[in-house]
């Protein structure tokens, strides 16, 4: 391997571990986070089991404590099985939430936005992005002159009277000076997955899912930079086309795209919500005496007889806050089913963008990025539901809940979706490019055979 | 003398007004700057709608929320809305990136929240399509394109021995082609400007203050004379066209993505900011707990009641017939605030940290200087989110403060019975907050409009040095 190559390819190297190394520093401080204590509210959940199990062995526990609406279960999203990744902007989205009887379903992730905006916005160095980004730069200034200086030098008609035919020496040329920058990060990639942690089938489904779409982006650019080579005429203008191209692929096309689906479908905005929410909020607590008799209305067979007298804290409480949730329940449904819509829409245009289409195919495998914590979040919701109506009953029947009550809504655990449409569309779009881009660059070549000038 | 300047210019402008490829280039970067304009300008203007829209609620609802006790009035809190700024169109910044709202409720202080980046669908790392990234990011690259050729094709075609045969010095060349690409350059500045700002004659509930618009002129004149510089440069020293091509290429990529992004990762792994769920304990365990659940409590409330007697000059609280539980809530406040300046100081001190981190890497960058000046005029940029929120806290302190002394003056024996009314309420000011003048704005990004004129300096002097020597040595 001649020098500029080896060079370029240590370089990109050095490039990809650094950004393993440091997916890895940020997955370990992330799961030594999340396993910390819960010291977040003052009744911490293991301090509330204790004095439930108390108070049912019939010891004197006061009724604050142990009671159901002080139950606080933690949400947390875990880092994806390949999370060191793609971890470039996950601290953008909130990655554990409390949920108590006193929570709304708009408030249970609260005081989470402590990044700097500029870190955010300009993002880290992970391994989707030394792929989606730098390797097709690299593959650029590797291949860009194949032909073209050969061509210039006069060698090209030499070689083909010696019978070399231009495909071959083409595509071994390109495969030659291409391969190291995938091999490169296919190590880089295995390396990173075995220092992050015991291995299980779905890490290991998940490296050869990771691995082949990394495949397949850089077979799409290899395929892309030899068309180029074929093409150009000389040095010069070899250099500019593969700059324009990666330009307009990596930097201008994912840019046009988001800005197009921002403005033909644009996202819910949360400070409209925040808003509405709050009117909301307000307009349950103005009628909560309604609200409350409807409750009761609702709940007759489930409530002692008493009930209609009883008017303590925890009660009130619970029925201002049911109310409270319904309105905004009902708001986030909405925003939710706009931005299903949405994400509809960026994946039945998203093929249009390769780069886009890798970027968002390697989020989804490794377990990071938008989709993943919006998921988070409608889980984190529907168990918030869940956990309030199991609550509620023992409120409004003024008992504690029983311990296998208590146990079955105090443990939150996040099911990592399957993004289906996303990658299957980012495949197909891919697939299509490479084969579309495989057969010109074999067309152009053939036709060399005949006028290598 | 002048006249082998201006004739070098003259001949080099002509050149460039026939350069195809930046001819290309130039109507692709105005087309996308029309259309980022326009769709800036609409979602400016819609968001302009929504925060007047939620301000209006949310001063309705605080209005409108009928008789409470002020206490519970103070948990329900208020929000303050950040200021959309009409210049957000042409520079988004750091802004949607960063909370737009901040809820000010009793006992809490709360980061900004609902940041619009959390809905985007795509967080691909160059998906900002705004009138100032076409403006920092792709004309540049229309000057690399442009300029790349200036010496080195010129070496390659011989044409620069005929300047040499012709007694022209090195420097003399230079300043011809240099004054040709400074012409570009405010040609570009002024037409690109121009036309992002175009469309706010829509949009007349937005007002643009002129003296920002023509401070973005100006900082994108220096800017564009900067990259000009450099790329003169790399054509001065460059051996053939496609090396120089090549070589101001890569500089173009690391000045405009790997300096702001190995900028931005240095600053967060030198400066990290703490972890949401370490920083919410901390909130419980310095704020809360030792108050409700210590010791804290017994001190914190003397301090606080001694004061309040010492003020009205009374002997005892029952002879100002204070609300002791108003007087504890009270004291709370000032024992949980002096924990939040500590903790949300060191969170902002960070941030600015950060920013610092960014400053001196935008010394190697001149996009990355010229994009921080954009956001600052602007009115987008880190420094002008956290005033917003400090004065967000500020406007929470004094709204609690007085929601609590209302119901420690008036509540007597009723404590919590006590209800207040729409009276009260209107008495709250509502949030208010002045953004940096352009003069602040100015002297603070002054290190960025120095790097600027450094590398313009430091440019041109390096290539007039380069080309002397090999003039010297034709001469020879």
């Amino acid at each position: 391997m001649s020098l500029k190559p080896l060079l370029v390819t240590s370089f990109f190297g050095c490039v990809a571990i650094y950004a393993v190394i440091s997916g890895l520093y940020w997955k370990h401080a992330t799961v030594q986070e999340q396993n910390r204590p819960h010291l977040e509210h003052a009744e911490t959940q293991e301090a509330w089991f204790k004095s439930l199990q108390d108070a049912q062995a019939g010891l004197p526990v006061s009724s604050a404590l142990a009671h159901p609406m002080n139950l606080a279960v933690l949400v947390q999203r875990p880092p994806g099985v390949l999370g060191q990744f793609g971890y470039s902007r996950e601290d953008l989205y909130p990655s554990a939430g409390t949920i108590n009887g006193f929570s709304n379903e708009a408030l249970i992730f609260r005081r989470y936005e402590l990044e700097a905006p500029t870190a955010l916005m300009h993002g880290r160095l992970d391994l989707t992005f030394v792929v989606v980004v730098l390797l097709p730069l690299v593959l650029c200034v590797l291949n860009y002159d194949h032909i073209a200086r050969d061509r210039e030098r006069g060698s090209l008609r030499v070689l083909l009277v010696q019978g070399v035919r231009p495909i071959t020496l083409l595509w071994s040329r390109v495969f030659y000076c291409s391969l190291p920058s995938l091999i490169v990060l296919l190590l880089a990639s295995i390396v990173g997955t075995l220092a992050a942690g015991k291995l299980n089938w779905e890490t290991c489904l998940s490296l050869v899912w990771w691995c082949s779409g990394i495949a397949l982006y850089w077979m799409l650019w290899v395929t892309l930079c030899a068309l180029i080579a074929a093409c150009s005429r000389n040095s010069l203008s070899a250099a500019l086309s593969s700059v324009t191209v990666w330009i307009g692929l990596v930097v201008v096309l994912p840019a046009l795209l988001q800005f197009t689906v921002s403005n033909i479908a644009a996202s819910p905005s949360k400070v409209q919500l925040m808003a509405v929410a709050r009117a909301a909020e307000a307009d349950a607590l103005g009628t909560l005496d309604q609200r409350e008799e409807a409750f009761i209305a609702q709940h007759a067979t489930e409530l002692p007889q008493s009930v209609e007298n009883f008017s303590d804290y925890y009660r009130r409480a619970y029925l201002s806050n049911a109310s409270v949730n319904e309105r905004v329940g009902t708001l986030l449904d909405q925003y939710q089913d706009e931005l299903s819509a949405d994400l509809r829409l960026l994946n039945a245009i998203q093929f249009v963008s390769p780069s886009t289409a890798a970027f968002r195919m390697l989020q989804a495998i490794s377990g990071s990025g938008f989709e993943r914590a919006e998921t988070f979040q409608n889980q984190a919701r529907r168990f918030f539901r869940e956990y309030f109506q199991e609550i509620g009953v023992a409120t409004l029947q003024q008992r504690r809940l029983t311990l296998a009550e208590a146990r079955s809504i105090a443990d939150f655990s996040f099911r990592e979706p399957l993004a289906i449409a996303t990658l299957s569309s980012s495949v197909a779009g891919m697939c299509v490019f490479v084969l579309v881009f495989t057969l010109v660059t074999n067309l152009t070549a053939l036709r060399m055979e005949g006028t290598p000038d | 003398m002048q006249t082998v300047i201006l004739e070098v210019a003259k001949k080099e402008l002509l050149t460039y007004v026939g350069d195809r490829r930046f001819l290309i280039l130039c109507v692709l970067a105005i087309a996308i700057t029309i259309a980022a304009g326009l769709g800036s300008w609409q979602q400016i203007s819609h968001a302009h709608t929504i925060r007047s829209d939620a301000e209006r609620t949310d001063k309705t609802t605080w209005l409108e929320q009928g008789e409470a006790n002020p206490h519970d009035a103070a948990h329900f809190g208020r929000y303050a809305l950040r200021p959309v700024p009409p210049l957000g169109a042409f520079d988004s910044g750091v802004f949607d990136f960063a909370g737009a709202t901040v809820w000010m409720e009793a006992h809490f202080q709360n980061p900004p929240a609902n940041r619009a980046a959390e809905t985007k669908l795509l967080s691909y790392p160059f998906a900002t399509v705004t009138p100032a990234w076409v403006l920092a990011v792709i004309v540049p690259l229309a000057l690399v394109t442009l300029l790349f050729g200036s010496i080195a094709l010129e070496r390659e075609t011989g044409s620069l021995r005929v300047l040499v045969a012709q007694n022209a010095s090195a420097w003399q060349l230079l300043l011809g082609k240099g004054v040709a690409a400074i012409v570009i350059a405010l040609l570009l500045a002024v037409a690109m400007v121009a036309i992002a700002l175009l469309p706010v004659f829509g949009y007349r509930s937005l007002d643009i203050e002129f003296p920002r618009a023509l401070a973005l002129v100006a900082a994108f004149l220096l800017g564009y004379s900067s990259i000009a510089g450099v790329v003169l440069l790399v054509s001065s020293c460059a051996t053939s066209g496609y090396k120089s091509f090549w070589t101001a290429t890569i500089l173009w990529i690391l000045m405009a993505f790997c300096v702001p992004l190995a900028g931005a990762q240095i600053a967060q792994d030198a400066h990290p900011t703490p972890r949401a769920r370490s920083f919410a304990s901390a909130i419980q365990q310095e704020a809360q707990a030792p108050f409700w659940l210590g010791s804290a409590q017994y001190e914190e409330v003397a301090l606080y009641e001694a004061e309040v007697l010492t003020k009205h000059r009374a002997v005892d609280r029952t002879s100002l017939d204070l609300n002791r539980d108003a007087l504890v809530l009270q004291a709370h406040e000032r024992f949980a605030n002096r924990v939040y300046d500590r903790l949300y100081g060191d969170l902002y001190d960070q941030h600015i940290k950060q920013e610092e981190v960014l400053r001196m890497a935008s010394a190697l960058s001149p996009v990355l200087a010229l994009q921080r000046i954009s956001r600052g005029i602007c009115g987008t940029d880190t420094h002008t989110q956290v005033l917003f929120a400090k004065s967000a806290e500020e406007h929470r302190r004094k709204i609690v403060e007085q929601l609590n002394e209302d119901m420690m003056y008036h509540a007597g024996d009723q404590s919590f019975g006590y209800a207040a009314n729409r009276s009260l309420w209107e008495t709250i000011d509502d949030f208010d907050y002045e953004t940096p003048s352009l003069s602040q704005v100015l002297h603070y990004y002054r290190f960025e409009i120095a790097t600027l004129l450094a590398w313009l300096v430091l440019a041109g002097s390096l290539a007039c040095a380069v080309l002397g020597r090999q003039f010297r040595g034709k001469l020879e």
